[in-house]
């Protein structure tokens, strides 16, 4: 029976064949003075270091500003956070201090960080916002929501368990914001963004936002959008011109390590992220360097927030220098002084590859991205060159003056 | 003509003259040989661009020389506060800050090596010694002993001096200890941080250079006790800032950004003050325009007096005002406005509309929700589902019908698929072997509902079958009966086929009358057309 109203829903709206495309009238606006923003809202956007706003800003914060569904997609590190940052703190009413904006992402490392870049951008506003995260003091949670935000970035799971308890009130709640939209609606998440979307007041209006916007994710967006204005990105425009990929080929996995220890003093040029497929992994390649008197800090999900907390800090403020992570640190994670990505393993799926590499080479930065390779990974590997018609070279021996 | 006589001799002073300016030259090329060489080597290897080495300055110029300063500034920085340390007599605070003991150190650099053996200090005391007498032992390595010391290093030494670095040792570790004390009993009492901006406020580069001079390890574990403060002052505010989050971020802003402060007073003054400082700017702004505006007024007036001057010495009346030129000037712009005016009304009505229909629609995850729009338009098929879904499923058509109803149309809409692309690849594998001649003309890929489908199906089939192939006509529909017998309109087609081809078929069984009813009526037509075009042909 649900097979045959699946097939019934299939006939009625198809969208698997239906190709989406860019909204025809969407405007292109080439300066931040030009969009009618607050002063003290401008100020913070030159104070924080935008002078021209870029291709996605250009177009995505009008409509949502208009209080349009935007399904915006950009290439990694070319400032959709701050997009859709300016575009909330223009549509905030400052003197009401309820929360007004709801804005979810996949780790808690992104949601703090969507927190301070609207702190940032609205410092001359005082804006409040905060941080909703797992792994936190329940009771700090909800007494600092009883202050009054006016932004709440967090992750599903808190939020959804601050809204059952009432400590995070939804009904002035006028927009929703999924960053990372892709994962968002993944299967791990969508049912949770459904939890909290049943709370807020119907109607509301919904951005989402990613580097990365499969065809299956598009097609769901119907359910709980109106009308989205689409600006997207075809694929072989996805990857950046501005982060040069390689590959090392290796016979064996263990010479996977060697060919690190020998690319360690170009990793520490400036600041590096090496991503492992799982925890134990990252693990183990932490362990490995330390006895080998590298120093290399890591961080994954399994370890308690503060140890996460802190690792963050010390990577941000770059007392540490080279990262051994997982895919946690794959997505959004903006840390200018990035140069290097390394995938030490190849990563899960097509989309994973775009958001690792784009964690270097942030807002027009060079970047270099290198992949090591079995025999049996060079075939995946040029699938992904294939697939986002890109450029992986076999590594120079002259790597470090790329970076 | 005339010929010369050519006298001997100077025939021969000529040949002479040859010889001599030979000769000169081979000598002059032997010296030069060289130096010819080298130049005509040289030359092309010299030539350069136009602009390199102007491209080369200026590309070295500006950001390494920069950086070549800063760090010359940085290390003149650090070697000020070495000498500064090594030559001031430390306290105990001080020492126990520092792992380096400077004033043993300046002890070293007051004596130079030609006259240390004036100083009557202990011979074990004298680095200097000890390396000359390692080197006499570097043979005997049974006198060589390694030990751990207090920070874990692993060290060697000779087994003489064994005692003697023991002793070091033991100094240290007082020292590195105390310091320990210290700082676990200030991070209670915060006395420490309190020392620190005492020292902050005095001398801000010194800390800093301070902080880089102590080890990696330490600067981290100094690093997160001040975050561990700051989140724990954090905590009871209801007002956060960038600056509260900011954890010594290394993040490179914009020229506009001011590090308000973390004190919430302070912060507010500040923005006051910066208020205040934008306003005076705007106000002087307005103040300059204004001016010029009036200077460009009065030399305008002043002008137009000069010319009325002239004109008046002419004996012609004085100058009109140039007003009337103005409004000819904008017509063209009006009229142009207006049409803009016009379009925008357009665009802004069917931007309306379409505003006016998203107000309406209600989205799918929105159903059910408190304080949702009541009149809501369902399409057709909305309400077909909706009134599915209410209805008591005793009432339903039995499932199995369904199923097979909808197998059906599925099974006609990925034959459909199989001709169009390549796209579904998963669903091609098994069929294709079933039914390739289904495939072979199957021409029409548009989708269309069922009964649809069917009829034109037959209308299809129903040219071939025309052209006296009957047998095709059932081909065609064959791959349906083979993957579902058991449906009853296929088998109602067979059954008809039967009787144009004289075909056997085999499975009988119950026919379901629901759907098969428009299926009838397009098989009627169908076999009234195959009569009607065999009466014609007899």
């Amino acid at each position: 029976m649900s097979e045959a109203g699946k097939s019934r829903n299939n006939i009625y709206e198809d969208l698997s064949n239906v190709e989406f495309e860019t909204s025809e009238d969407v405007d292109v606006i080439d300066k931040f003075s030009k969009m009618n923003l607050k002063e003290e809202l401008t100020r913070g956007i030159y104070a924080y270091g935008f002078e021209k706003p870029s291709a996605i800003q250009q177009r995505a914060i009008k409509p949502i500003i208009k209080g349009r569904d935007v399904i915006a997609q950009a290439q990694s590190g070319t400032g959709k956070t701050a997009t859709f940052s300016i575009s909330i703190l223009q549509t905030l009413d400052l003197t009401v201090r309820e929360t007004q904006v709801l804005c979810l992402s996949p780790t808690r490392e992104l949601a703090v960080q969507i927190q301070k870049v609207i702190l940032a951008l609205g410092d001359f506003m005082n804006v409040q916002c905060h941080a909703c995260i797992g792994g936190t003091n329940l009771g700090e949670d909800i007494r600092k929501l009883d202050y009054g935000q006016h932004v709440v970035s967090g992750t599903p799971g808190r939020v959804y368990d601050m809204i059952r308890r009432r400590a995070l009130r939804t009904r002035s709640v006028r927009m929703l914001v999924l960053d990372e939209a892709d994962e968002m609606l993944n299967k791990g998440f969508k049912e949770q963004i459904y939890d909290v979307y049943r709370f807020l007041p119907p109607s509301t209006q919904v951005v989402l936002i990613s580097a990365t916007l499969p065809h299956e994710i598009l097609e769901i967006t119907s359910k709980f959008m109106t009308d989205p204005i689409r600006i997207l990105v075809k694929r072989d425009e996805l990857t950046l011109e501005g982060i040069k990929q390689f590959f090392v080929a290796v016979e064996r996995e263990e010479w996977k390590f060697d060919t690190l220890c020998d690319l360690y003093d170009t990793l520490t040029i400036t600041q590096a992220v090496i991503f492992c497929n799982t925890k134990r992994k990252v693990d183990w390649l932490t362990e490995k360097m330390r006895e080998s008197n590298f120093t290399v800090s890591c961080m994954h999900g399994d370890m308690p927030q503060k140890e996460r907390d802190n690792i963050m800090k010390e990577f941000r403020s770059g007392q540490s220098r080279v990262l051994i992570t997982t895919d946690v640190w794959a997505r959004g994670i903006d840390v200018q002084q990035v140069s290097l990505v390394i995938n030490y393993d190849l990563p899960n799926n097509r989309e994973l590859y775009i958001h690792r590499i784009g964690r270097s080479g942030r807002f027009g930065r060079k970047g270099v991205a290198i992949n090591f390779v079995k025999s049996d990974d060079i075939r995946i590997l040029r699938d992904i060159e294939q697939y986002y018609s890109t450029q992986i070279d076999e590594m120079p021996m002259n790597v470090a003056d790329l970076i | 003509m005339s010929t010369y006589e050519i006298s001997k001799s100077s025939l021969l002073s000529l040949k002479a003259e040859i010889l001599r300016k030979q000769e000169d030259l081979a000598k002059a090329k032997a010296d030069n040989a060289e130096k010819i060489k080298v130049i005509k080597k040289k030359s092309p290897l010299e030539l350069k661009n136009k602009g390199v080495n102007e491209r080369a300055r200026r590309d070295f110029g500006d950001e390494e020389q920069d950086l070549l300063k800063l760090s010359r500034s940085k290390l003149e920085t650090k070697a000020k506060l070495y000498d500064k340390l090594s030559n001031r007599i430390l306290t105990e605070d001080l020492k126990r800050k520092y792992l380096v003991r400077f004033d043993d150190k300046d002890v070293d650099n007051k004596c130079p090596i030609d006259n240390e053996e004036d100083l009557d200090l202990p011979p074990d005391d004298d680095a200097d010694d000890q390396f000359s007498d390692y080197n006499d032992h570097v043979d005997s390595s049974d006198e060589w002993v390694e030990y751990i010391d207090c920070l874990g290093r692993s060290r060697k030494c000779l087994r003489k001096d064994l005692e003697y670095f023991k002793s070091k040792d033991a100094e240290l570790k007082l020292v590195a200890d105390k310091r320990h004390e210290v700082e676990s009993k200030n991070t209670e009492s915060n006395k420490e941080i309190g020392e620190e901006n005492i020292e902050t406020t005095n001398k801000p580069e010194d800390i800093q250079t301070e902080l880089d001079l102590v080890s990696a390890d330490m600067r981290k574990d100094m690093l997160r006790r001040q975050w561990e403060k700051e989140e724990e002052e954090l905590r009871d505010r209801s007002d956060i800032h960038y600056q509260n989050v900011l954890f010594n971020e290394a993040r490179q802003h914009g020229v506009g950004y001011y590090a308000f402060s973390k004190d919430e007073e302070e912060r507010l003054v500040q923005q006051q003050a910066l208020k205040n400082l934008r306003q005076e700017t705007e106000l002087e702004q307005n103040k300059a325009k204004n001016i010029r505006l009036l200077r460009e007024k009065q030399m305008a007036a002043r002008i137009k007096a000069a010319r009325n001057r002239t004109r008046a010495r002419l004996g012609l009346p004085p100058e009109e005002d140039t007003s009337s030129d103005v409004p000819s000037n904008n017509k063209p712009d009006e009229n142009k406005e207006v049409s803009e005016e016009k379009e925008k009304d357009t665009d802004s009505e069917t931007q309306k509309i379409a505003e006016e229909k998203r107000k309406r629609h209600v989205r799918p995850w929105d159903i059910g929700k408190e304080g949702l729009k009541e009149h809501y338009v369902m399409s057709q098929n909305e309400w077909n589902e909706k009134q599915r879904q209410e209805r008591n499923t005793e009432f339903a058509p039995p499932k199995s019908y369904h199923g097979r109803h909808f197998k059906y149309v599925r099974n006609i809409e990925e034959n459909l698929e199989e001709n169009k692309s390549l796209k579904f690849s998963t669903k091609k594998s098994s069929k294709k072997r079933t039914k390739p001649k289904y495939n072979d003309y199957k021409s029409n890929p548009t989708k269309s509902d069922s009964d649809d489908e069917l009829l034109k199906d037959f209308k299809e089939s129903k040219s071939f079958s025309t052209s006296s192939s009957e047998s095709r006509l059932y081909a065609s529909i064959n791959p349906y009966k083979r993957s579902y017998e058991s449906e009853s309109d296929c088998q109602k087609t067979d059954r008809e086929c039967e009787g144009q081809s004289g075909y056997k078929k085999v499975n009988t069984s119950t026919e379901q009358p629901n759907l098969s009813n428009t299926v009838e009526a397009g098989l009627r037509f169908l076999r009234s057309q195959i009569e009607n075009s065999s009466s014609n042909g007899g």
